[in-house]
């Protein structure tokens, strides 16, 4: 714990001293506002951007936005995205960077239903299962490949109710929101088979944030600031739970978005297990070397990724 | 014991009895009133249930057959794309409760260069308009109305959804997904959906009163709370997250069970205000939408509540009624009662003459009051006798005491008796007891020399035996004084006595006659206790001669004994009286204790030997009742030397 707090505090001394006018940024998140992105709102909510220097505007995402579009187009300075995707992107010839990786471990998922016969990953072969689409195929496919089998798969939009009605014999689901969803929905977690990524070779960190390497050369401090806000962010929503899910419902609910409290502390105490593994609390903000090394592997055998990524090219974040 | 009145317990009996009585009348009355109650409400919102559950299948089910047509009509592949277009929009057209219609193709379902088909028409304001679905932002197919019909090959409505684009209405779509045949292959082509608002059902069943704030609320295939008075959990919240959140199971299962369409009616608390509450959940004619009404307990129960209460005072005003009676009833049959112990009271202080109460109720008093006046002459005749009886009986006792002082009075009193003579000295003394006995002593001079001195005990008590006692001596010293032996004494006086001796009395006695001179001393004994002889070497008993009594039998021969006092040697007479004086215990005084108290009594005179003896038997008796005459005679010879 006291080394948590010097390090903290060598973080705060490692900022530079903030000029007169703060300076400007935006940064898109992945998804519309959930307890996902707890302490991004939260370190907007708290000031802790304003206190780092950054005058932050945070753009909610959605099935419509594209981050990496927003990007490349300018429209936002940073953005959060899977390692996965980042990579891909990188490998395409897209210039970005990872400044901080927040997600440490797969969340990503298969659930299916338990009484359909479905013991192992084999036992989905020839059946239906539903899946969100690109970066969130990678993992199963891979798993479906290793186990030597073929599914059909159905394409999932963002409800659960193909899995619920027992259209699809699987689905893809995040464990801190569509499981329980699920569970919400009136299934009993012993009528349910999980099979988590994260307890395979191919738990890959997720959420990370990320802007153009030009952005990083013209604004080094700004992303600097903007990861460790973040971070504090984090921090403050883990400690302060109450507080942090009224935040998160206000955000939600300018969203128009139902706001179900109980779903958003499911989420926010598994985004704590995935933030920081293990009460790791050195992990917090370092994309590790193996696990962007596992990625890329996948990513290259897939042959989703046609050239190799390097990984000090690509991380610009604070050294493991 | 407290005394507690008649009218107490009578009060209490009757008051207790009909308290429980009342109870148990009201607590069954309470207990099936409410089941009744409890299965009226059941029905009752059973009924309304059905009533929406009806309403809403009237409302749905022609839609759902004009969705179908169309399938069908679209399972024939003649229909262009403006024919398809102008159907869905003829249907919005025509039937209001449609708010808008999609018909819409799989990737290039209509032409090999459409990736979208799905035209939709839709209600606004200004009429009917038609648009077309799809779009890089919009992948129609995959959105739920869409892949459910197809995935699950039936028609299907979706989870509900808020029309964001219109009135932000809450909406549900019907999906039917149509097929053709394509190589002999049935393929799955598309899908015709109808929107329907939900807003007259949300407005009908919150406008649904149970009692005074019973509500309805409406649950989705998921649970989710699309009619709820907690606006909060219209569409935020699932029953499955709301248990979660309350940490309740039981409303968990609740809510298991409405998704899978089953009716339930129990008592829990209420979510909007945590009263308790009957619940009925009932399935609706959506697929596995359920709908529920929750109605406080209280309200329910309000009317057997004042039922009981109006009970409960009507019992109390009976209560307090039947007290007065009680009182009054008990009061009137205790006031003869207790004036008859009022005058029982005075007569039992003396008071016969006290006047009784005038009673007349011919019942169980009546009959008392009869018994008491009965009774309370026969005291008095009573009474009357009891003065006369006690008059006669004291007379009686008077003459009697009279008689027993003439018998004592026959006995010679005078002491110290024949002083002149110094060759003896004699004492004698009679103690009696409360009754007339029959003890006798006597002493006299035969002659010169010979004095005679003896002792006698008749049998039994009474005039008879003073009588007897008052003859028997009369006798004895008529033949004493003829001189003969003491055995010669008592032949004669027992054939006296016995002759016409018809109601067989008997006499013990002893009779003695001293030589002045010699000390020589002759004694018969009839039957008599043996006399102790106190000499300087000892004490003894004379031997028992063991000759009959006197007066039972003629006939009878009485020998002769014989001894010589020296002198200093004391022969000491006694009846019975002493040696079976008793003390409290019912123990005798004993011959034993009589010869070895007398062993010390060698050097007294005549007088203090029979005081001793007799302080003696006083101190061993202890005060107990002297029950026979205690009688005692000493002949103390002192010699011609004196």
């Amino acid at each position: 714990m006291k080394k948590a707090i010097f390090l903290f505090v060598v973080c705060l001394l490692l900022v530079p001293s903030v000029p007169a006018e703060a300076r400007k940024a935006s940064l898109i998140l992945q998804w519309l506002p959930q307890a996902q992105f707890a302490g991004f709102y939260m370190a907007l909510e708290k000031g802790f951007y304003k206190d780092h220097g950054v005058e932050m505007q945070i753009i909610p995402g959605g099935p419509d936005k594209v981050v990496s579009d927003y990007l490349d187009a300018r429209k936002a300075d940073f953005g959060t995205m899977f390692l996965s995707t980042a990579v891909e992107r990188r490998g395409a010839g897209m210039s970005l960077v990872n400044i901080g990786q927040i997600v440490q471990n797969s969340a990503l998922m298969l659930i299916a239903r338990a009484n359909d016969g479905v013991e192992s990953v084999s036992d989905l072969n020839h059946k239906k299962v539903s899946m969100w689409a690109n970066e969130f195929q990678i993992q199963p496919r891979i798993m479906f490949q290793k186990a030597g089998i073929d599914v059909e798969i159905v394409p999932l939009a963002s409800s659960m109710d193909l899995f619920l009605r027992g259209a699809v014999t699987a689905t893809t689901a995040m464990y801190f929101n569509e499981y329980h969803t699920i569970l919400s929905s009136g299934l009993r977690e012993d009528e349910i088979k999980t099979f988590f990524f994260r307890d395979t070779p191919f738990n890959f960190p997720e959420d990370g944030i990320y802007c153009l390497e030009e952005t990083l050369k013209q604004r080094p401090m700004v992303a600097l600031a903007v990861l460790n806000a973040t971070l504090a962010g984090w921090r403050y929503a883990f400690a302060h739970e109450e507080e942090t899910l009224d935040v998160v419902a206000k955000y939600m609910a300018e969203a128009s978005l139902p706001v179900n409290r109980v779903h958003q502390r499911w989420m926010l105490t598994r985004m704590h297990e995935i933030i920081i593994p293990d009460g790791d609390i050195f992990a917090a903000g370092v994309l590790k070397r193996r696990a962007f090394a596992r990625v890329v592997r996948v990513l290259l055998q897939q042959e989703i990724l046609r050239t190799e990524v390097d990984y000090s090219t690509f991380y610009r974040g604070p050294a493991e | 014991m407290k005394r507690r009145s008649l009218t107490v317990k009578l009060a209490a009996l009757v008051l207790g009895i009909s308290t429980l009585i009342l109870g148990a009348v009201l607590v069954y009355n309470l207990l099936f009133s409410q089941a009744v109650i409890i299965r009226l409400a059941e029905d009752n919102s059973r009924s309304l249930g059905r009533e929406v559950a009806n309403h809403l299948a009237a409302q749905i089910k022609p839609i759902e057959l004009a969705v179908k047509n169309i399938a069908l009509a679209l399972e024939d592949s003649a229909l262009n794309s403006r024919e398809i277009t102008s159907l869905a929009r003829r249907i919005v057209e025509g039937n209001e409760d449609v708010f808008g219609m999609t018909v819409a193709f799989e990737p290039f379902g209509i032409s090999s260069d459409k990736l979208f088909f799905a035209p939709y028409s839709y209600r606004t304001d200004s009429g009917v308009k038609t648009t077309s679905l799809g779009g890089t932002g919009y992948r129609y197919f995959y959105m739920d109305w869409y892949q459910l019909a197809k995935e699950l090959g039936c028609p299907v409505w979706t989870e509900p959804y808020f029309e964001e684009s219109g009135a932000s209405e809450l909406m549900t779509t019907y999906s039917v997904p149509f097929y053709r045949l394509e190589d002999g292959q049935r393929r799955f082509i598309g899908v015709v959906t109808a929107d329907i608002s939900l807003k007259w059902l949300q407005h009908e069943v919150s406008s649904i009163k149970l009692y005074d704030t019973g509500y309805a609320l409406i649950t989705t295939h998921n649970g989710t709370f699309i009619s709820h008075p907690v606006e909060e959990l219209v569409l935020n919240q699932t029953v499955f997250s709301l248990a979660e959140g309350m940490g309740d199971q039981e409303l968990w299962e609740i809510g298991r069970n409405m998704i899978e369409g089953k009716t339930g009616f129990l008592r829990r608390a209420s979510v909007r205000d945590n009263k308790e509450s009957f619940l009925l959940y009932m399935p609706l004619p959506i697929g596995g939408w359920s709908l529920a009404f929750l109605f406080p307990v209280d309200e329910v129960f309000a009317d057997v509540r004042e039922l009981s209460r109006n009970m409960l005072l009507i019992g109390g005003l009976g209560f307090l009624v039947l007290t007065g009676a009680v009182i009054w009833i008990s009061r009137k049959i205790t006031k003869p009662v207790r004036d008859l112990s009022d005058v029982a009271l005075q007569i039992a202080q003396g008071n016969l003459d006290a006047k009784l109460p005038d009673i007349r109720t011919r019942d169980e008093v009546g009959d008392l009051a009869i018994a008491f006046g009965e009774m309370q002459s026969s005291i008095k005749e009573f009474i009357v006798d009891l003065t006369e009886t006690t008059a006669q009986k004291e007379r009686i006792e008077s003459e009697l005491r009279i008689g027993r002082d003439i018998q004592m009075g026959i006995l010679p009193k005078i002491f110290p008796a024949f002083t002149e003579y110094a060759e003896f000295d004699i004492y004698a003394s009679v103690e009696p007891a409360k009754e007339v006995g029959g003890d006798l002593y006597d002493f006299f001079l035969v002659d010169e020399n010979h004095f005679c001195f003896l002792i006698g005990d008749v049998s039994g008590k009474g005039v008879p035996a003073a009588f007897f006692m008052a003859v028997t001596k009369t006798l004895l010293k008529v033949v004493a004084e003829r001189g003969v032996s003491p055995g010669a004494i008592l032949e004669k006086v027992n054939n006296d006595l016995a002759e016409d001796n018809e109601s067989c009395m008997f006499v013990t006695l002893f009779v003695a006659v001293l030589d002045i001179r010699t000390g020589e001393v002759n004694y018969a004994s009839a039957g008599h206790n043996p006399p102790v002889l106190l000499e300087n070497s000892g004490v003894k008993y004379l031997k028992p001669l063991n000759e009959p009594l006197a007066g039972a039998m003629t006939g009878m021969t009485y020998t002769t004994s014989s001894l010589t006092l020296k002198p200093g040697d004391t022969l000491f007479l006694y009846t019975d009286g002493v040696t079976e004086a008793m003390n409290k215990a019912d123990e005798l005084y004993t011959d034993e204790r009589l010869i070895v108290f007398m062993k010390g009594l060698y050097e007294n005179d005549a007088k203090s030997m029979i005081e001793a003896v007799n302080q003696s038997v006083l101190d061993f008796s202890g005060g107990a009742d002297q029950s026979d005459d205690i009688t005692m005679l000493t002949l103390k010879y002192l010699g011609m030397g004196k």
